[in-house]
């Protein structure tokens, strides 16, 4: 194996230095001259229309800059799903109604926050209200009440802007339904009847908040002389935002400037663009003025996007030894008051179970439903923990039914490495079967498992798959690097840091390719001016498909380095190498030349050519415009990241309280770049994964989100984080950087089932419902008490 | 928030005089951990805080063997944790005070605050009633000296007049024979409590019989609930794990917990009896130690 000198080493993060001392620029650091702050009124009811706003009031107020409404707005539409079927719903400020209690109805701009919350109180919005609906299966029977009228084609939608010969066009949905997907392969009439034993369950994950450190915060500034919008604001690929910045207020996509900021977490939260960033740039071009707008903890949990609710009913037909041949999944996605990105998750709760088990027959049906609620949108794993936690629960039980072992039912039905899923992607590495192995033996699987019920302790397996990006619009990254006259490099790449690691790990591609220490990378990251085209960030693509292009790149010029060495030093290209910002000839080590040398060299005799690298990268070449989600044919990923997890835990039986003791999670992420940063990933999510199976449930009632904010909304603190084992499962990924590929998102969704099924391991009972709450499980507890 | 005048404040007459002054139009700041996020969410907006936080003469820890404890108002959460005096002769307390908020409020907030906010899911209350603790009451007018016991009245709601304010709490020093424990229940370790109970247990000198017997719980009622049935179901009684049983029932019986996000009110009932004959059954085993 090639000995590596910087990738591979897990080295302190390039911008650790500049958090740890304040210097770190965050968009709430951002102050401009003549800066207004921005806030919005939302709406105190779940359904309403909107009989009339007086705003006279509050535009008297002194310091009152701006006061809008959806008059001002009217027709304004965006929204993750933007396709000719569905057209964007979305919208800054209600119109004519509201549809949740949190929607934006108007917005103020005053010369500071106090003045501008002040103003709010001001405004005066008669509502008129309508019977509301909040259960999924309530809103799709007849006679419900209809939460959206036509949805109206306002605009072109991103698919003709990128091409598709297809206009969308307006529709109206039927009996509340936001949008449906049906995947089927092979005959799942059949499966069933081949099976020996079937089971039916049915499993929910409520909807969670990504819980960023950071509140989602923008800085807009709109320059009247030169029509330019400049906005320093929460992203995770600013060309997603840059999008619909200049759809949504009609300025030229070049006259938009994303800046670079850290981001203070995002965990899929912060992707999609939201109604107060668009009402940002509508005030400052109103005005002239900068605006900024940073939400409340408050606001973040009642009107940003939250993980999405699943309802999910799951049949599964298995042989005597455990085999699966069939499964019907039937999901129901209480969307919420616009479809965010549910129909996406209900095909990608399929999609990421492709790489885990060969189960055969298939079929997987999803509705998505409007309520009259906050809407969804992807948190770490989009689809697959609410998934796991359904099918991995289902794999335990079913091995209780017959009397199996789950980590050998598992291991059983795992695909293949070289396996070709029904889609057509392909799993050239695969290292599940190993990290499965591994997290068995780490928690000590064969002395513990169905052994320490006596002490009301258990242990409980799941395992997860992961695209590394996807091949949708416009799924692709380029990067350049730039040779310095001093023989250091500049890296311009477009991703966003938001605490993964990624300035970190691109300059290590970087250096490692062209034989550089890391601190020789000058990195300029995150600017949507300075920097090529970004789309990584999300579905786990960073290191795939940024990462890739970063490598790319790096090589396009150490390839030009060595034609310029070997022109120089008279040797071939395959003599040499590159080390310590000198080129030299690898039987001869003292005939070198300098990076510097090379440059002057080159810009003399080759036209002023200064050496530039380029690189660029897809996430799946094949794949020029869209796969189909609803019916989830095409390809839609190069590579999936794999995870397995296994917990312990002891219960408390007079309470139901359950303390977790230990996680262990083996991933298999194809190489780590940055074994530090690999194990911050996982850290990260054994300790969500707990979060979402013991406590985390945004909690409405009556639509109204009751806990929004972090006495009332518990996560796991410091206290509460048990002993967690981080295994190495990676499988070379020949297509990754360096093998690299996908980290960030898998393991959170094995984790969830692992502590769901050592529960049961440790009393007996089953919830079925996650957070397993110690009421919940003290309830259960109870019912099996009666029953015994 | 509201605007507001900020008066900061030297010493307590200075603050006596402005709360006399400005009675429901103003507020005493004492730290501001549970102030400050009922101004945030507009819940109250006076038009003057008075802050007491520079108000040093409040700040103490005295012990003496034969009057007991004195306790300054200001003193902080931290302070009460750390205090070798405390953790020696009140070990309970310190006990107690590391499951209050985070560090950063018990850095910052202090116990007369807490008391004064009247939150029935506060731990401190809980505490220093089981070990019969008094407080003193000052104005302008006059100084008073009440048990703990009868201080708090509804939610929120103490027998504060609104131009007095508390100064000092005490306590008698602790008796032999006693056993004080504090337990909680909270989902996650340093979480809201869905139930705690601070349990004091005095012996007979034969090592078996309850003298006396203080169950005092947080979060099952408008205030600091006081189990009275079940402790005088305990007093006079041999003590053993039946009897340990019925009285963690009977208490749970006493409370009048309501339905929120982090449990419904028979969970909270259920917890509360299995917390009770939990801390009763410790609080004796310690009794039976000193």
């Amino acid at each position: 194996m090639t000995e590596y000198s910087v990738v591979g080493k897990p080295l302190p993060r390039v911008d650790g230095i500049a958090k740890l001392t304040g210097q770190a620029k965050y968009t709430t650091d951002i102050v401009l001259p003549n800066m207004v702050y921005g806030k919005l009124l939302r709406s105190p009811l779940p359904h309403a229309k909107i009989v009339s706003i007086d705003i006279s009031k509050a535009e008297k107020l002194a310091g009152v800059e701006a006061v809008i409404t959806g008059k001002d707005t009217w027709g304004i539409r965006y929204g993750f799903v933007d396709t000719p079927t569905y057209p964007a719903e979305e919208r800054p400020l209600a119109e004519d109604k509201v549809r949740f209690v949190g929607e934006a109805v108007a917005a103020v701009a005053a010369v500071d926050p106090d003045i501008a919350e002040d103003a709010l109180d001001l405004i005066e919005v008669e509502y008129d209200p309508l019977p509301a609906v909040f259960d999924p299966e309530e809103a799709m029977k007849d006679g419900a009440p209809q939460i959206h009228g036509e949805i109206t084609r306002t605009t072109s939608c991103a698919w003709e802007d990128w091409g598709v010969a297809r206009k969308s066009h307006s529709y109206t949905p039927i009996n509340n339904v936001a949008g449906r997907v049906l995947i089927s392969y092979g005959d799942i009439e059949k499966g069933f009847a081949e099976a020996d034993h079937i089971r039916e369950d049915r499993f929910w994950s409520p909807a969670t908040s990504h819980m960023a450190m950071e509140p989602h915060t923008i800085v807009a500034s709109y320059d009247p002389f030169t029509g330019r919008l400049e906005v320093w604001l929460n992203h995770m690929a600013y060309e997603l935002k840059r999008y619909w910045l200049h759809k949504t207020l009609g300025i030229p996509i070049q006259k938009i400037r994303v800046h670079q900021t850290y981001i203070g977490g995002a965990f899929g939260g912060k992707a999609v663009i939201f109604d107060f960033e668009v009402l940002a740039g509508f005030i400052s071009r109103k005005l002239g003025k900068p605006v900024k707008i940073e939400l409340t903890r408050e606001e973040v949990f009642s009107s940003c996007r939250n993980s999405i609710r699943f309802d999910t009913t799951l049949k599964t037909g298995v042989k005597k030894d455990g085999t699966i041949v069939a499964q019907h999944v039937k999901v129901i996605v209480d969307a919420g008051a616009y479809k965010g990105s549910a129909a996406v998750a209900m095909f990608l709760s399929h999609q990421f179970s492709e790489p885990c088990f060969n189960r055969r027959n298939v079929r997987h049906e999803g509705v998505g439903v409007y309520t009259n609620k906050n809407f969804g949108f992807a948190k770490r794993g989009h689809g697959a923990p609410q998934n796991r936690f359904a099918v991995d629960s289902q794999i335990d039980m079913i091995c209780e039914d017959l009397g199996l072992d789950p980590v050998e039912v598992i291991l059983k039905n795992l695909r293949k490495k070289g396996d070709i899923l029904p889609n057509g992607d392909k799993l050239e590495s695969y290292g599940l079967p190993k990290c499965v192995q591994l997290v068995a033996d780490a928690i000590d699987w064969k002395q513990k498992r169905g052994k320490q019920r006596d002490k009301n302790r258990g242990v409980g397996i799941g395992i997860n798959g992961m695209f590394s990006g996807s091949g949708y619009w416009p799924f692709a990254c380029a990067a350049i690097v730039r040779l310095n006259h001093d023989g250091t490099i500049t890296l311009m790449e477009g991703d966003c840091e938001f605490g993964q690691g990624a300035d970190t790990t691109y300059s290590q591609i970087a250096a490692e390719e062209l034989g550089l220490p890391l601190e020789d990378v000058n990195l300029i990251s995150g600017d949507s001016e300075l920097c090529p085209m970004n789309y990584s960030n999300f579905l786990s693509g960073g290191m795939f498909v940024g990462g890739g292009a970063v490598w790319y790149a790096a090589h396009d010029l150490r390839q030009k380095i060595l034609k310029v060495g070997s022109e120089l030093l008279k040797v071939k290209m395959e003599d040499l190498d590159l080390k310590n910002r000198t080129v030299f000839i690898k039987a001869k080590p003292e005939k070198s030349l300098t990076f510097g040398e090379i440059l002057r060299y080159n810009v003399q005799k080759h036209l002023g050519d200064p050496l530039i690298g380029m690189g660029y990268k897809k996430a799946v070449p094949e794949i020029e415009f869209y796969p189909s989600l609803s019916k989830g044919t095409g390809r839609f990923t190069d590579a999936y990241g794999l995870a397995a997890a296994t917990a312990e835990v002891e219960v408390d039986r007079e309470t139901g309280r359950t303390k977790v003791l230990k996680i262990c999670i083996a991933d298999d992420c194809g190489y780590e770049i940055n074994p530090a940063s690999i194990y911050g990933q996982m850290v990260s999510q054994a300790v969500m994964g707990m979060g979402d199976a013991l406590l985390e449930e945004v909690i409405d009632e009556g639509g109204r989100v009751i806990n929004p904010n972090l006495v009332d909304y518990e996560i796991p603190r410091a206290f509460d984080v048990p002993e967690i084992v981080i295994l190495n499962g990676c499988d070379y990924e020949p297509k990754g950087p360096f093998g690299g590929k996908e980290a960030g998102e898998c393991a959170r969704a094995a984790v969830i089932p692992a502590i769901a099924n050592a529960i049961y391991d440790a009393v007996g009972v089953r919830v079925h419902r996650v957070p397993i709450t110690p009421e919940k499980l003290l309830n259960a507890l109870k019912v099996r008490e009666g029953k015994k | 928030m509201r605007d507001f005048e900020y008066l900061p404040t030297k010493t307590v007459k200075e603050a006596c005089a402005l709360i006399s002054q400005y009675k429901e139009e103003g507020k005493i700041l004492a730290g501001g951990q549970s102030l400050i996020t009922l101004l945030r969410q507009k819940l109250i907006s006076p038009s003057y805080l008075i802050d007491i936080k520079g108000v040093t003469e409040l700040d103490y820890l005295t012990f003496d063997e034969k009057k007991g404890l004195r306790m300054g108002a200001l003193t902080t959460h931290r302070a009460i944790e750390k205090s070798p005096l405390i953790q020696s002769k009140y070990p309970v307390l310190s006990e107690m005070e590391k499951s209050v908020a985070s560090v950063q409020t018990r850095n910052w907030g202090t116990i007369g605050g807490n008391l004064c906010s009247g939150d029935p899911i506060g731990d401190p209350a809980p505490s220093l009633i089981a070990l019969n603790g008094k407080i003193k009451i000052v104005s302008s007018r006059e100084e008073k000296i009440v048990p703990l016991a009868e201080f708090f009245t509804d939610y929120f709601t103490t027998i504060l007049e609104p131009d007095e304010i508390l100064t000092e709490i005490q306590l008698t020093p602790p008796v032999p024979h006693a056993g004080v424990v504090y337990m909680k229940f909270s989902t996650i370790e340093a979480g809201i409590k869905i139930v705690s109970t601070s349990t004091c247990i005095i012996l007979e000198s034969d090592k078996m019989t309850c003298r006396d017997a203080r169950i005092v719980m947080s979060a099952v009622a408008p205030v600091p609930l006081i189990a009275k049935k079940a402790g005088e179901l305990l007093i006079g009684k041999k003590i053993n794990d039946d009897l340990i049983a019925e009285a963690a029932q009977l208490a749970s019986g006493e409370t009048n917990p309501t339905s929120d996000v982090h449990g419904s009110a028979e969970f909270r009932r259920e917890i509360a009896k299995v917390l009770v004959r939990r801390a009763v059954k410790e609080a004796f085993e310690k009794a039976k130690r000193t």
